[in-house]
């Protein structure tokens, strides 16, 4: 081939970047320098977080009104269930399955919606290069929008019924912080499994509602003391499980037993890292399985 | 500074790729066994790119052509990064515009802006560049009002053009245009023709699939027919683009005879 560079115009020099693709196996890159290149990307996550955003509630009457509604008219439905199923209700019954629902609903938007991510954003990622850990956490960030005004809305409520205040109260920060880590580890877990099987698609809806139904958000934890010692056991492997049974103690006025954070921040450590290699040793294989 | 000005901006060597495509039910396994084992052998798969080679020296423009489903897309998303090798590699020495087909990837609910500043960020571009070129973008693309419209709006026509004007604004070393000529009338043909002649004029080097045998064939200055994955001809893109055109014509008669 000959060079036919010898066009007109001024010729500007090239800069000295260069890009090598070979083969992939499922070798981690540069894990310091992928996170770098995840918070360069900042005001795209939070682009992305409003472009999702926007279309759920887009044409509704009450917009965003609806990400209070949502989890409220949830809220209200799992109350009346277990009233009647457990016979008695109560001011303090009504705000645990509010606040268990408000801050359960934060985990399920993450697995949910961030554990299809990819596909949701088939476009771009088939006709860009950038780390796509961005898409799945973006749509967290989402999620953590759409928590703020209910925690709003719990506080109000908490206040108006006559809640427990306690010193417990502080230790929220924390875990939540707790609870972030491990959504986000879990939900890079699932994004990856849904590019390479695609049932885990359909599976998803199943697997949170189950894991709504084996973490302590709309009964009591203590009510599962009951259970034989080796059920109890197992629930409580469940990664959200101390940490939601910590969530209780607190908006009841309590403190949170050293042992269950202990076991969150056990959790909230390893599922992150966890998901985080999964996730980036094969995010170069996903645009092969997404026609 | 630059050391290696002489070598190519794309250099690809014995490269090929393919799709794992999911079929049938029994692919939930294959899925799980490919993630533990990484077979390539559980998925369906369907083969893209066999055993390309070829040199894009800097400064020139490379047509692409070939029938749908040749692999014409697919070796500008390995170029780009998008699609990792299975067998060879591919270097490339420069920016390169890693924002292909803005068209097919985006999301209709979006408006036209939107898009843009979606597409450029996740790039890596900053706000303000954004703000500085997306005006600049809607001008040449002739959206007009309809770059604050939802894209669902949009003729086939704009959205190509959208598409093409985003890639050029991005001022990237190397471009990657895929079916850029398709859309569009024939002012805005003339219209990318001239932008494209003054990207090459500065030395710039584009990589440019097209059906558009005429205007490859005024662009280019050396050409590649793909035909099912594998590099049929490569040269000079007037005997290139002839011998294509010799095939397809065949390939029509036979089509025909075929009744």
């Amino acid at each position: 081939m000959t060079d036919l560079a010898s066009g007109a115009g001024h010729q500007r020099p090239y800069s000295d970047v260069e890009y090598v693709f070979e083969p992939h196996d499922h070798s981690l890159p540069d894990i310091r320098a992928y996170i770098r290149d995840v918070w360069d990307r900042r005001a795209f996550m939070v682009a992305n977080a409003k472009a999702e955003a926007k279309s759920p509630y887009a044409g509704t009457v009450l917009g965003e009104a609806w990400q209070v509604l949502d989890p409220l008219f949830q809220a209200m439905i799992y109350m009346f269930l277990f009233t009647a199923i457990r016979g008695k209700g109560g001011s303090g019954y009504f705000l645990m399955v509010v606040s268990g629902v408000f801050l359960f609903n934060f985990t399920m938007v993450g697995l949910g919606r961030g554990g299809r991510a990819i596909q949701r954003s088939k476009g771009l990622v088939l006709n860009s290069t950038f780390p796509l850990a961005t898409l799945p956490l973006s749509l967290l960030y989402g999620g953590f929008l759409e928590l703020l005004p209910t925690l709003g809305v719990y506080a109000v409520l908490h206040l108006l019924f006559g809640g427990a205040i306690g010193a417990g109260l502080f230790t929220l920060p924390l875990l939540f912080i707790l609870q972030v880590a491990i959504t986000i580890g879990l939900m890079l877990i699932f994004a990856t499994l849904t590019v390479y099987v695609r049932d885990m698609s359909n599976l998803l809806d199943y697997i949170l509602r189950i894991l709504m139904f084996i973490t302590p958000v709309i009964y009591p934890a203590a009510q599962l003391q009951q259970l034989p010692g080796i059920l109890n056991a197992v629930l409580h492997l469940n990664p959200l499980f101390t940490l939601f049974t910590s969530y209780q103690t607190v908006f009841s006025g309590g403190t949170p037993q050293a042992t269950d954070i202990v076991q969150s921040m056990m959790w909230a450590m390893i599922l992150p890292v966890l998901g985080f290699r999964f996730f980036v040793s094969r995010e170069r294989g996903f645009a092969l399985r997404l026609q | 500074m630059n050391t290696n000005v002489d070598l190519p901006a794309i250099e690809v060597e014995n490269l090929s790729t393919s799709y794992h495509v999911h079929l049938d039910a029994g692919s939930t396994w294959g899925g799980i066994y490919d993630l533990i084992h990484r077979s390539p052998d559980s998925d369906r798969i369907v083969p893209a790119l066999r055993n390309i080679s070829f040199e894009v020296p800097r400064g020139s423009v490379l047509g692409v052509i070939g029938r749908n489903g040749a692999g014409k897309s697919t070796l500008l998303r390995c170029i780009a990064g998008v699609l990792p090798p299975e067998t060879g590699r591919v270097v490339v020495r420069g920016r390169i515009s890693s924002l292909l087909s803005i068209g097919v990837g985006m999301n209709g609910s979006l408006t036209g802006r939107e898009n843009i500043r979606l597409g450029g960020l996740a790039i890596g571009l900053t706000q303000r560049v954004l703000d500085d070129i997306t005006d600049e973008i809607a001008h040449f693309a002739q959206l007009g009002e309809y770059v604050d419209f939802p894209v669902n709006t949009y003729s086939s026509g704009m959205k190509a053009r959208l598409g093409f004007a985003v890639v050029a604004h991005l001022d990237p070393e190397i471009l990657l245009i895929d079916e850029a000529l398709a859309g569009g009338d024939s002012k805005f043909q003339e219209k990318v023709a001239k932008k494209m002649a003054e990207i090459c004029g500065s030395g710039r080097t584009i990589v440019l699939v097209s059906h558009g045998l005429a205007a490859l064939r005024s662009m280019a200055t050396t050409a590649i027919w793909l035909h099912q994955g594998q590099i049929e001809e490569q040269g000079d893109p007037d005997d290139v683009v002839s011998s294509y055109m010799r095939f397809a014509r065949i390939q029509s008669l036979g089509s025909e005879l075929d009744f």
